[in-house]
């Protein structure tokens, strides 16, 4: 029927319009919704510090986004009758369009169809599509830049993860929380530092270090509990090491011959990489080989005499560059793995500092000499195990890590040797503090906080500890000092080292 | 003949009608058109006015105007049933012998006019149902049949109400439209006395016969009406009762039933009228929306809370046709 293909016609554009449009502001909400998660989750994965990447969330939100479009987007239908129904009471056709279009299919035979056909194509032709469906996209669609905005700020902005200390670690005891604080905060530049020097296992220890730490500060726990924490983490950790011995088939004599390497600090891998890249070449230019030569020949001054550069030198002399590109990378190789095997057994000796504070303090032993910056002096009753190397260290196993001695600061400093070759300085600081006050009453007594650090002092140590020395040799003679107190101080300057035991 | 072509037509002859009887009733266009669509519907109407408003002439007016017969009751209380539908009689004839007839009461004509119809007593009121419905006189076991077209225009007077017999709710159910005649305007009224003061009064002449309008009662019922109008309507006389979800807070109210099927009937063939007269080949919203206070404001039962306070079903119906949705279905907000 022909007079019939106007309203056909009429009412497809009208439901491609429908479905063009409903599909379109379904895409806005789905949108909205999927920037809304995504922000969230964004906000608690950088408050609670969770272990994830984001574009890993990203990808999911991504994915599940255009699932639930897809579905939302294939339920979007309409009709033809019930477009020209809407046409009719937008237009003000008094639903020519409809019945026409319904009696045109179910009631053909009735008399008044031709003339109500007419009417209705008459219609048909002024039907206006767009004022039928006017795009209208709803206010809360305009919250989409603010979302995205505010989801690429907070993917930018730098958030420290929220502590519940006050609140979930009420119940925790100190000694428990300040040694997970630690430990967590270890964790935490071992993570930055392994990230960069894209080390594996380093990584993940750095995060069970960072959970156990976070764990501690949060339950806490009895010392036992506490211990068996450390002791698993421990143990994982020793399991750790025998795999990268193993994979990497790293006898004990290898594995010093790399960690003298290791002692010249980073710029020798970078060194070592170099070298690589100029022998990547199948035949080497003669200035590329010059540059090479040169650059072990520095490595051979940097960390003196070893086996291997030697060797590789004489390969690259010989010409035999499949050798020396082997040997490199196995130098490469172990030096990677000894660098991650000192990570693990640093790691091995903070848990069991850790571990063993805990205990300390549980005891009872020096725990009211603990200071802010978690320095243990030396109580007369010798049961302190650590070594003498403890003393100036918040942490064994930082030596080549920390700044020694900034309090509880422990940073991840890069050791170069450079620095360690410094010349000593003079302080700027007094060098130390000792407030006793003589008399036959009460006393106040004050500990010597910290000597002063090796390469930030001015006058050598011996001519800065001289004069308290003389002036306690001074009130000991006089006997200014109670009795009580005279073996703690000789155990102090035997502690330093300074004071040869024979002199007391 | 082509269908636009006797809707043309259709136009027309009613239009022809409606100036005879402007010729003798001054405004009232609505009433008018109601009392048409009652005779191409097949129904009757309920006139309700004060004294003095023009219904009887009006009625009057619209017998004249067609080519039927009429005829006129006025209901009083001692009117008996006998003297509507009429009587056996016995008769002699030139033999001697006695024998009964049935002697046919005003009830057989074509547009009964049923004055003042609440003065009468229940029982003389409800012997119209049967005509009204039915279309038949029983009278002694004998069925007879009434004349075709068949109109009962009833009127009655919503002031003077001591001692009159409300209608019963059957009998009010009956009537496809209830019409109400209000007072004329200042312009109306002016033109009343200029023309019943004359020397000579304008006399109405028949344009339409029976079978035109016979003709017309099929041709209307032929009027498309698409599905969703027709649960409009459908749905506008559910949301008067007060037990369905789409109805309204007055009609919860004060409504103790609402309209019966008839009032759907009644609201698209009156809208199928309605298109016609608009010279339209389909019923719409607003055909249906035009007639639903005439076709349901009767059929609205008040509770005491209703009737106590004086509520009028037609503000009630107003508030339903405000508040219900064309489309009841997800089509309403397409176009949101």
């Amino acid at each position: 029927m022909e007079e019939h293909d106007g309203l056909e016609t009429v009412g497809q554009q009208l439901r491609q319009r429908y479905v063009r449009l409903n599909r379109f502001r379904l895409g806005g909400d789905v949108l909205l919704v999927a920037l809304g998660v995504s922000l969230l989750v964004t906000v608690l994965i950088r408050l609670i510090d969770w272990p994830v990447a984001l574009w890993q969330v990203y990808g999911v939100l991504l994915a599940v986004t255009l699932g639930v479009y897809g579905v939302l987007a294939w339920r979007v239908r309409l009709s033809t009758l019930a477009a020209l129904i809407a046409a009719d009471r937008v237009q003000g056709f008094q639903e020519r369009l409809s019945t026409a279009y319904e009696y045109v299919q179910c009631y053909a035979s009735n008399p008044f169809l031709p003339a109500l056909l007419r009417d209705a194509e008459k219609s048909a032709r002024r039907v206006e599509v767009r004022v039928v469906f006017p795009l209208h996209l709803p206010r809360r669609l305009w919250g989409i830049p603010f979302l995205l905005a505010a989801l690429i700020g907070f993917t930018r902005l730098e958030v420290t993860p929220l502590r519940f200390d006050d609140h979930v670690g009420n119940g925790v005891a100190e000694n428990v929380r300040r040694e997970g604080k630690r430990l967590e905060r270890w964790g935490h530049r071992l993570e930055q530092l392994a990230q960069q020097e894209q080390l594996d296992r380093s990584l993940v220890l750095a995060r069970h270090l960072q959970n156990l730490g976070r764990r501690m500060q949060r339950e806490g726990g009895e010392q036992g509990e506490v211990s068996e924490r450390i002791s698993t983490l421990s143990q994982y950790l020793q399991r750790m090491q025998q795999e990268l011995r193993g994979r990497t088939l790293m006898s004990e004599a290898g594995l010093t011959a790399t960690q003298d390497v290791l002692a010249s600090g980073k710029s020798i891998k970078q060194e070592l990489q170099d070298i690589l890249k100029l022998l990547q070449h199948e035949v080497l230019p003669g200035e590329s080989k010059q540059l090479a030569e040169q650059g072990i020949q520095r490595l051979s001054r940097q960390v003196g005499q070893n086996s291997e550069l030697e060797r590789l030198l004489q390969d690259l002399q010989a010409g035999n560059l499949q050798a020396a590109r082997q040997l490199l990378q196995d130098i490469i190789q172990q030096q990677q793995a000894a660098e991650e095997m000192e990570h693990l057994e640093r790691a091995q000796r903070a848990l069991q500092y850790s571990s063993r504070t805990i205990q300390r303090d549980e005891t009872g032993e020096t725990s009211e000499g603990q200071d802010s910056d978690g320095q243990t002096p030396t109580d007369g009753g010798g049961s302190f195990e650590f070594g003498e190397d403890m003393m100036g260290e918040d942490m064994p196993g930082m030596e080549d890590f920390t700044t020694p001695g900034l309090g509880e600061d422990y940073g991840f400093a890069r050791h170069h040797q450079e620095r360690q070759n410094q010349p000593l300085r003079e302080s700027e600081q007094p060098v130390s503090e000792v407030q006793v006050k003589s008399g036959e009453g009460a006393m106040r007594l004050g500990y010597v906080r910290r000597l002063p650090l090796r390469n930030e002092a001015r006058v050598a140590a011996e001519q800065a500890v001289a004069p308290y020395q003389r002036a306690a040799e001074e009130v000991l003679r006089q006997e200014q000092i109670p009795r009580g107190y005279r073996e703690q101080i000789k155990q102090y300057f035997l502690a330093i080292g300074i004071v040869p035991e024979t002199k007391q | 003949m082509d269908v636009q072509e006797r809707v043309a037509a259709f136009g027309q002859d009613f239009q022809r009608v409606r100036e005879e009887i402007a010729k003798v009733v001054v405004g009232h266009q609505d009433v008018v058109d109601g009392l048409l669509t009652c005779l191409l519907c097949g129904g009757h109407a309920l006139l309700e006015g004060v004294p003095g408003l023009g219904k009887t002439l009006l009625v009057k007016s619209l017998g004249a105007a067609l080519h039927l017969q009429f005829s006129r009751i006025q209901f009083t209380p001692d009117l008996m049933p006998a003297d509507i539908i009429g009587t056996r009689m016995v008769l002699q004839d030139e033999a001697g012998r006695r024998f009964f007839e049935f002697q046919r009461g005003p009830v057989f004509g074509n547009i009964v006019l049923a004055d003042e119809i609440n003065r009468a007593t229940p029982k003389t009121q409800s012997a119209l149902l049967e005509a009204m419905q039915e279309q038949t006189v029983t009278v002694a076991g004998v069925e007879h049949r009434l004349h075709r077209p068949f109109l009962v225009l009833a009127t009655q007077n919503p002031l003077e109400m001591d001692g009159t017999y409300p209608l019963p709710e059957a009998q009010l159910d009956r009537f496809f439209l209830k019409l109400q005649i209000s007072y004329p305007s200042l312009q109306d009224l002016s033109e009343i006395v200029n023309r019943t003061t004359q020397r000579q009064e304008p006399v109405v002449q028949p344009v339409l016969t029976a079978e035109r309008i016979l003709e017309a009662q099929q041709f209307v019922r032929e009027v498309p009406i698409a599905s969703h109008v027709r649960d409009y309507a459908v749905r506008l006389v559910m949301a008067t009762h007060a037990d369905t979800p789409q109805t309204t807070e007055l009609v919860q109210r004060y409504v103790r039933y609402g309209s019966s099927p008839r009032g759907v009937q009644s609201l698209v063939l009156a809208g199928k009228v309605r298109a016609l007269f608009d010279s339209r080949f389909n019923v719409s919203f607003e055909d249906i929306r035009a007639v639903a206070i005439p076709c349901l404001r009767h059929r609205l039962i008040l509770n005491f809370e209703g009737e106590a306070e004086g509520i009028d079903t037609a503000n009630l119906l107003s508030d339903v046709l405000q508040h219900l949705p064309e489309q009841a279905t997800q089509v309403a907000s397409l176009s949101a």
